[in-house]
């Protein structure tokens, strides 16, 4: 063996340590959360799933008879009218005991003519407060105050031995309250319509060093339950010393849709010159 | 000979490099066209699917919106009597007023069971309405006139004059469907049967987003439980029945004596038959007659809006005809009859805006002048006399007599009577050189001598 042998060798290995370090950094890609591609095939899957998740449950609802009308009957007539002219009281109560059956993440259904919500009925999943005003989260971050759970409770986060059982927060959006809030964050809106506001998010232990070996700035995400609009420069530094970095709007079915998050599936009502909507949101 | 085994070394591997270079430029080639194929294919059926189902949803929604406007033309078509009296399709209207079935005319004669006008008879065999110039007048809808009238409730009452929802209303999608006028363009058919009624709506709807467009003619097919051809074929009986009412009754004796069932005014003392209680028992029985008829034929339930007894004048000629006024009594009676099933459907009320569930009912109207005395007829040859005059009463006691073709009454104010045919207590049955009447002078002819008198307790002989 001479020098020159060692030299290929070493070449071919270095070579082959190169593409195996590669190929692991191609497979934490795929399989780790936190980086931003996830793997094609289960995008596709999951994004064909979201799309027609909606437009399902509306074709469903047009064959489900509740009472002694059809959904889509009781919809037109609660549209040309209202749920108590239409007789049609019970139909929000129906909607949610069905489609609570289906474990659905979020939905959201609603009749609406023009501007005017007629009828709206959403999950439950997630949500708390006496009036389902707020979200279980593990922290509420900023523009959100803490409230009590009341009758909707949120989940239990673990049992300390001898103690009370901790649950998730329950998180109302509520920007004036946050404001009246000891030591609370600037705050400041963002996304497309301005309807999110700067927030911490969640921010991993293995954040800064991410941030450090890669010199990129780590993507933010948003607090549970809220609807994550990205990392916009508006909620950079210098906003709150750079720690607001995750730009998250209240989880409306609106802000879902307009995140690209949720679909919504219209159903047009029609009944002599009235036009209505039937309107199905769901991820 | 070292040189040349180094450079074999050096070029495997540079082989060997270089063959690994090639295959994961492949992967991360094909890794990356497969992402950007997918993406796009991702987008695409997006577009694709939001038509797709926009246009299926839409579809479904239109059905429903027929289903319930068939619902509310059904509603309204009963209770608009199927379009009795009322200008649809079927052709003229001899009717006079809306919801009737049958309508008489008093001032013409009753046309008789066999007479032809126009090539057919008084029960018309393919039109709604008998031709005219009968007596009554009927409206007789069939199933093709049910079915008509539905139609052209849903032409005329804006239920097929939709309003079509604008992109923003469908997610972006844009709906047409051809118009015909202010109307949806839409091919209605309709099956009407005993239980249901089967419709059938199929039109063009087209459907555009993005790049992708549908244009289907679609079908909507929906079935309605009612029974509203059964009841519509028991108004057309209850016609028949009420027309051959017309044909018997003739305010005379009748021979055999009257059966229970048909209300005949009966004379005091007449051998075999019971007298008749009072103008208000006559009135009563007729009542019951009515309800009895709605009864048999379909279990309809009658509602009298107005049932009159009055002397016979110059105004209802036709129902006692080549009589003089006050030589009978005419039986005005106007008749709601209503058949109903039990409550399924949800109706539209335009004035208070909200859907009640709601009975459909045919609501159908009758109305008839007959003659429930007719004094020419309690005479001889077909009455015989035994006081020379038949007693009858209005109130009770004998207060209305028919004597020799005429009627005189006693303390009793009976409409239209001539005044010179109603006496009070005291007074008597007189000649013309007495003071009497014609007709009071032709009654005193036929009595031999005898004296009529009118007393607190009625009419008395002596």
């Amino acid at each position: 063996m001479n020098i020159s042998d060692t030299f290929w060798t070493l070449i071919l290995t270095m070579f082959v340590a190169a593409m195996i370090i590669l190929g692991t950094l191609i497979w934490l890609q795929i399989t780790l959360p936190f980086f931003s591609t996830a793997d094609p095939v289960s995008y596709s899957i999951e994004f064909v799933h979201v799309v027609n998740k909606p437009f399902m449950i509306a074709e469903v609802l047009a064959h489900v008879k509740f009472d002694d009308r059809t959904v889509f009957e009781q919809s037109i007539e609660t549209s040309v009218t209202s749920l108590q002219n239409a007789q049609t009281t019970g139909l929000p109560s129906y909607l949610s005991s069905y489609l609570d059956k289906y474990e659905l993440r979020e939905y959201e259904i609603a009749i609406a003519n023009g501007n005017n919500v007629i009828m709206s009925v959403e999950s439950t999943e997630s949500k708390c407060g006496d009036n389902l005003e707020g979200w279980c989260s593990d922290s509420c971050g900023v523009g959100r105050v803490q409230i009590s759970s009341g009758s909707y409770r949120c989940p239990i986060l673990y049992v300390p031995e001898g103690g009370a059982p901790i649950e998730k927060d329950c998180c109302k959006d509520d920007i004036p309250a946050y404001q009246s809030l000891p030591n609370p964050k600037d705050v400041r809106s963002c996304g497309p319509s301005g309807q999110g506001v700067c927030s911490e998010g969640k921010r991993p232990f293995y954040a800064r060093v991410y941030e450090l070996i890669w010199g990129t700035s780590w993507k933010y995400e948003c607090e549970e339950s809220r609807v994550d609009l990205g990392n916009p420069p508006e909620c950079g530094p210098p906003l709150n010393g750079g720690n607001t970095r995750a730009c998250c709007a209240p989880m409306t079915a609106d802000n879902q849709v307009d995140a690209g998050i949720a679909v919504r599936a219209i159903v047009p009502l029609l009944y002599k010159q009235s036009v209505a909507t039937l309107e199905v949101t769901a991820r | 000979m070292n040189c040349s085994k180094g450079v074999g070394t050096a070029v495997g591997t540079i082989l060997i490099i270089a063959i690994f270079t090639a295959f994961f430029a492949v992967y991360l080639y094909m890794a990356n066209n497969n992402i950007e194929s997918r993406t796009k294919l991702n987008f695409e059926s997006l577009s694709l699917m939001r038509l797709k189902s926009t246009f299926s949803l839409f579809n479904q929604s239109l059905g429903t919106t027929w289903f319930i406007s068939t619902v509310q033309a059904a509603f309204i078509t009963g209770d608009e009597s199927v379009g009795c009296g009322r200008p649809d399709s079927s052709g003229p209207v001899t009717i006079r007023d809306p919801d009737y079935w049958m309508q008489t005319n008093p001032s013409f004669e009753r046309s008789a069971p066999g007479e032809i006008i126009a090539g057919e008879g008084r029960i018309p065999q393919i039109r709604k309405y008998n031709a005219a110039g009968f007596n009554p007048q009927i409206c007789y809808p069939r199933d093709n006139h049910a079915i008509d009238y539905i139609k052209t409730v849903l032409q005329t009452r804006d239920f097929l004059k939709l309003t079509m929802p604008r992109p923003e209303q469908t997610g972006g999608v844009s709906i047409t469907i051809p118009r015909n006028g202010d109307n949806v363009a839409s091919t209605m058919i309709f099956n009407l049967l005993d239980d249901r009624i089967e419709e059938s709506f199929t039109q063009t709807i087209a459907a555009s987003y993005g790049e992708g467009a549908i244009s289907r003619q679609t079908t909507n097919n929906n079935t309605m439980f009612t029974s509203l051809r059964q009841m519509v074929a028991s108004g057309r009986l209850v016609v028949e029945a009420l027309l051959v009412t017309g044909d018997v009754i003739k305010g005379g004796p009748t021979s055999p004596p009257p059966d229970a069932a048909m209300p005949h005014y009966a004379p005091r003392g007449a051998l075999g038959i019971p007298p008749t209680a009072s103008q208000q028992a006559y009135k009563d029985a007729f009542r019951d007659y009515l309800s009895g008829v709605a009864a048999a034929n379909g279990g309809g339930n009658v509602t009298i809006n107005e049932m009159t007894l009055s002397a016979n004048t110059a105004d209802n000629s036709g129902v006692l005809p080549s009589r003089s006024p006050g030589w009978g009594l005419v039986l005005h009676y106007d008749a709601t009859i209503t058949y109903s099933e039990p409550e399924r459907y949800y109706y539209h009320d335009l004035a208070a805006n909200t859907f009640q569930k709601k009975r459909i009912s045919l609501k159908m109207k009758v109305e008839d002048y007959l003659p429930a005395i007719d004094c020419v007829l309690w005479q001889p040859p077909d009455f015989l006399l035994p006081d020379g005059f038949a007693q009858f009463n209005w109130n009770g006691g004998g207060d209305m007599i028919c004597c020799a073709g005429a009627m005189f009454s006693c303390n009793v104010d009976i409409q239209d009577m001539p005044s010179g045919n109603e006496l009070s207590t005291g007074q008597r049955i007189r000649n013309m050189d007495d003071g009497g009447s014609a007709e009071q002078e032709m009654c005193n002819n036929i009595l031999g001598g005898g004296t009529i008198e009118c007393t607190a307790t009625g009419f008395t002989i002596s």
